[in-house]
């Protein structure tokens, strides 16, 4: 593919991908690639975004690309990062392997903790939306609390997902690697500078990129970015940096929002505003995002004592 | 040069020789001794590769994945519940079309769990796509292993390969072996050099999904392929037999067949067994012979047919059950034969599973039945012990 | 046996309508069937699903390739799909558009009938969900089933006031299709429309592996998925970068103007800038321009909701 002259840089996710109109995972690989630049080696999970963008004889990779199965991408990114040391090309580009959340927190979860702890030179990027979607929104572990999907879906003895979100950046950081990083598709400027501090960190890096898909979390589609921006601002999804073991690099939510101003916008949560006892709800997601947003101001205080 | 050695040990200097670039493995009885050695030479220096502890056999098969198509020759080895976990994996590994090599140290499935010898473990694993040849002795184990790399990486396959052996039964048994030099392997093995491969250069897109517009493509490719691999399998002993002076032939080999109104047929390690039944039956003056199946994947129809057409009956022994139906290698052997101008009668025996031993006694008593039996076809289960069994 | 097939883009509920017009066959006591062709397809995309009506239990699996009826949800898919492919002689072809039957892009010896569902759809449901408003048209158009078993299956799938609304959007469609009409000039009742269809893979050998080439997405042109298209401000645009940094489909494009056209934007947007029209920041950057790529852009709406100026507004596209 050819540059036509335009000053932006050749853009290495391709036009023509067939992800929904105002696709927050899209926008993440776009943003994902640009930080990166075209020396990288990608490994796809199974999922929305690989399925976009490859349907033979079709592609939207502008680096080399592989997708072998659902659970397996972490092994398969160690297999090439040792290929290429073995072989001399470790110079050649890093490894980073992009995957949804089911493909990591759940199914994946084992092949990722065998890559942390062999210690590849790999940086593994979740794109977090929150749920099944290439199959359709059912639940994952990492939906959040409340969430009506369809496999936990809202009903008269049902506030939909009962369970809170796994906490996989606590995870990956159990296995002492050097960089564990969340970011959001809503912050462009952080999401490039983790990602270049992932992809510049000697050993296994992990970043989790929150995502919004507004097909499965029901918003209309030109509010990716707000949404995105909400979930922060509310407390709901924050945003630091676990670097050897230390938690920093806090992004400040200084004056946050009500979970409402979030919760109210996606259908994934409408009947929280509809059926008794959802105020109640509601106010454990708020005390939850409270909870969040105080712990994450004390330690992001203390830091900048 | 011969040397005294475990199956285990051959087939790991084996590897040695034909230099992977990155080895996976996860540990299982009885694939143990093998990653052990092939650890130890690399511990030493003996062997530069990477070998990478992974978490799982899934794991291991879904490295040897990446590194292939980063253009890495690669290495695995397993068994049994291992194999089983990797299922999925292989049909991918088959059609990405990755050489991988790995060799199988067949053992039983579970339930009941049973670390002993039979094929159910990789004759589960027919339709993955993969080559597979199944080991006499640890001789031929070591030899297929060298052959494997250079079948699996030509071209006109570029299909992966397993080899099987016997679990125990060879992978844990010390007898001689012809060990292959390194020299020699450098002269028959060319490095591995992939036409497309994972290159920031040249970035292509691996492991596409195809629709209905295209996927039945894809599979006859890879079936075309597996078929045409009876001829580069073929190519690859007879330049092998050359350079070590050892040519496995086709895809079967006959045994005292030419005359022969009575044929055994079986895969693996019973062969030995049975070709000495062969000899003691023909010291008595019986017309028997034995075949030996050294390919199950792709399977050799012509070569069966060419075997067998003419002979009263043949028998076979299937270390497998395909539950609810027979041997799986039965009625593969029945299918080869089906129009042909004067049909066997067949007689199906399953035997040897989950390690129960295959004896003379086993194949006399199959050869007994071919001569006597009135029954045109039939299969049975026949070193059952039905004093174990419940009446029902 | 009569059978339909309905052409729509993922998310207008095209394999919804076949499945409404399934049960609503079933409350006028025939047999039915209703199915999906199952792709992966993301909003915006071409989809197809196929209804089967008759007297008798329907037992036929397979596709349908020669149509009774095909119904066109979006009349984009004209150009992108052979919408008519193996329509059976005398068979009818339902347009969403606001054009007439002859302009429509369709072979014009074929019966066709038009209607504004999406103006319906955005009229009386307020969104632009034309799948049930079709199935009113259907109704109409073909006689094949009662507008009665139609608002049924809708309401049931519907409850409340969404269900409400969609009935009414039906029936207007339905009044519109079943009013007698002025014949087409050309139309041909014998026509029998080719069976291929242009939804056939590309001329290309296989490569073993399932490998491809970079970049070979852009050969799908998404553009015509949208409903709604930015138009943007250059005159007031601060060139901020945010639009095609949050562009999913990397479909905005920045242009540096050079020599004399660049002097010719500076000085144009100099003098707005002293009359007051326009911000120093968009006067200073005048010689950038931003453009929209139209072959991809899918029209979600994200650069015109995250322009800090709210120079870019959404416009409903023209079909």
């Amino acid at each position: 593919m050819e540059n036509r002259g335009e000053t932006r840089p050749l853009d290495l996710f391709s036009s023509g991908h067939r992800a929904c109109a105002g696709c927050g995972p899209a926008l993440t690989i776009q943003a994902i690639l640009r930080a990166t630049g075209a020396k990288v080696f990608v490994v796809s999970a199974t999922g929305c975004m690989e399925v976009v963008s490859s349907q033979y004889p079709q592609s939207a990779w502008n680096v080399p690309w592989i997708h072998s199965l659902f659970e397996n991408s972490a092994a398969v990114a160690s297999g090439i990062e040792v290929a290429l040391k073995v072989l001399g090309r470790s110079d050649d580009g890093k490894v980073v392997v992009i995957a949804g959340d089911g493909g990591t927190v759940d199914i994946g979860m084992q092949a990722i903790s065998g890559m942390f702890e062999r210690g590849h030179d790999i940086c593994y990027i979740c794109y977090d939306n929150e749920a099944y979607m290439n199959t359709g929104n059912q639940r994952s572990g990492s939906t959040p609390y409340d969430a009506s999907t369809t496999t936990s879906p809202a009903g008269a003895k049902s506030f939909g997902n009962d369970r809170p979100k796994k906490d996989m950046p606590a995870i990956a950081a159990a296995h002492g690697i050097p960089y564990v990083a969340t970011t959001s598709v809503g912050y462009p400027k952080d999401l490039t500078t983790k990602v270049q501090k992932g992809i510049s960190v000697d050993g296994p890096a992990y970043l989790q990129i929150h995502a919004p898909c507004n097909i499965g979390w029901g918003f209309d589609s030109a509010k990716t970015i707000e949404i995105a921006r909400l979930a922060v601002e509310t407390g709901l999804w924050a945003m630091y940096e676990i670097v050897d073991g230390k938690l920093t690099n806090v992004m400040k939510v200084s004056k946050s929002k009500p979970v409402e101003e979030y919760l109210k916008q996606q259908r994934r949560f409408a009947h929280l505003f509809k059926m008794p006892g959802g105020e109640a709800q509601i106010k454990i997601i708020q005390d939850k995002a409270s909870a969040n947003v105080d712990r994450l101001r004390v330690i992001a205080e203390e830091e900048s004592r | 040069m011969m040397q005294i050695m475990e199956g285990s040990h051959a087939v790991a200097l084996a590897v040695k020789v034909a230099r992977p670039n990155v080895v996976a493995a996860y540990p299982i009885t009885p694939q143990t001794h093998i990653v052990e050695d092939i650890s130890q030479l690399i511990a030493d220096g003996d062997l530069a590769a990477e070998y990478v502890k992974v978490e799982s056999e899934h794991s291991a098969m879904s490295v040897c994945i990446g590194a292939s198509a980063t253009g890495a020759r690669t290495y695995t080895a397993t068994t049994s519940q291992g194999l089983a976990l990797m299922h999925e994996v292989l049909f991918n590994a088959a059609g990405m079309r990755l050489p991988i090599v790995m060799t199988v140290a067949n053992r039983a499935l579970s339930a009941p769990l049973n670390i002993w010898n039979d094929h159910q473990d990789s004759i589960s694993e027919r339709d993955s796509g993969w080559i597979q040849v199944y080991a006499e002795d640890n001789t031929e184990a070591s030899d297929m292993t060298v052959q494997a790399y250079k079948i699996a990486e030509d071209n006109r396959t570029s299909i992966p390969m397993m080899v099987c052996m016997d679990g125990y039964t060879l992978t844990h048994t010390y007898e001689p072996i012809d060990v292959l030099e390194q020299d020699l392997v450098d002269s028959f093995l060319p490095p591995y050099q992939p036409i497309d491969v994972l290159d920031v250069d040249d970035p292509k897109s691996f492991g596409m999904f195809a629709d209905p517009n295209y996927y039945t493509e894809f599979r006859f490719q890879n079936h075309k392929a597996l078929e045409d691999a009876e001829t580069v399998m073929t190519e690859v002993s007879a330049e092998f037999g050359e350079i070590f002076g050892r040519d496995y032939g086709g895809l079967i080999e006959t045994y005292r067949c030419d005359d022969a109104e009575y044929v055994a047929v079986a895969l693996g390690s019973v062969v030995g067994t049975l070709k000495d039944t062969v000899d003691d039956l023909r010291a008595q003056g019986e017309r028997v012979g034995a075949i030996k199946v050294r390919s199950y994947r792709p399977f050799p129809v012509a070569e069966i047919q060419s075997a067998l057409t003419g002979v009263e009956a043949v028998g076979v022994l299937d270390r497998n059950v395909s539950l609810g139906f027979e041997g799986a290698l039965f009625t593969d052997i029945k299918a080869s034969l089906y129009g042909s101008k004067s049909t066997p009668n067949m007689y199906g025996f399953i035997a040897g599973l989950g390690g129960r031993d295959v004896t003379k006694r086993t194949f006399m008593k199959m050869f007994k039945k071919m001569q006597t039996s009135k029954a045109v076809e039939e299969s049975e289960f026949s070193d059952l012990k039905p004093e174990l069994l419940e009446e029902v | 046996m009569k059978e339909v097939r309905i052409h729509g883009r993922g998310g207008q509920g095209s394999v919804t309508a076949a499945e409404l017009l399934a049960i609503a066959a079933f409350e006028d006591g025939k047999y039915s069937q209703a199915f999906p062709f199952f792709g992966v397809e993301r909003r915006g995309a071409p989809v197809t699903a196929f209804t089967r009506l008759s007297d008798k239990k329907i037992r036929l699996r397979s596709q349908i390739y020669e149509p009774d009826y095909v119904i066109v949800q979006d009349a984009t898919l004209i150009t992108a799909v052979d919408v008519t492919a193996g329509l059976k002689p005398g068979g009818i072809v339902i347009v969403n558009s606001e054009k007439s039957a002859d302009n429509v892009g369709i072979d014009q010896r074929i019966d066709t009938r038009t209607i504004d569902a999406t103006g319906i759809a955005l009229e009386i449901i307020g969104r632009p969900i034309v799948n049930t408003t079709l199935l009113g048209a259907f109704a109409g158009a073909t006689g094949e089933i009662s507008i009665e078993s139609i608002n049924k299956s809708v309401l049931a799938r519907f409850p409340g006031k969404v269900g409400e609304l969609n009935v009414q959007a039906a029936e207007k469609a339905y009044a519109l299709m079943s009013a007698p009409r002025e014949p087409q000039k050309h139309v041909k009742q014998r026509i029998r429309a080719k069976r291929e269809s242009k939804v056939q893979p590309e001329g290309e050998k296989i490569i073993k592996g399932v490998i491809g080439r970079p970049g070979t997405s852009e050969a799908t042109k998404t553009g015509d998925w949208r409903v709604f298209y930015p138009e943007f401000d250059m005159e007031q645009c601060i060139r901020c970068g945010k639009c095609l940094e949050n562009c999913p489909d990397a479909a905005i494009r920045e242009h540096v103007l050079h020599g004399k056209k660049a002097e010719e934007a500076k000085r144009r947007a100099e003098e707005l800038e002293k009359t007051g029209k326009i911000k120093k920041a968009a006067a200073k950057k005048a010689h950038i321009q931003y453009q929209l790529n139209p072959e991809y852009c899918k029209g979600c709406g994200i650069c015109a909701n995250e322009c800090p100026i709210k120079g870019i507004q959404m416009k409903l596209e023209e079909k």
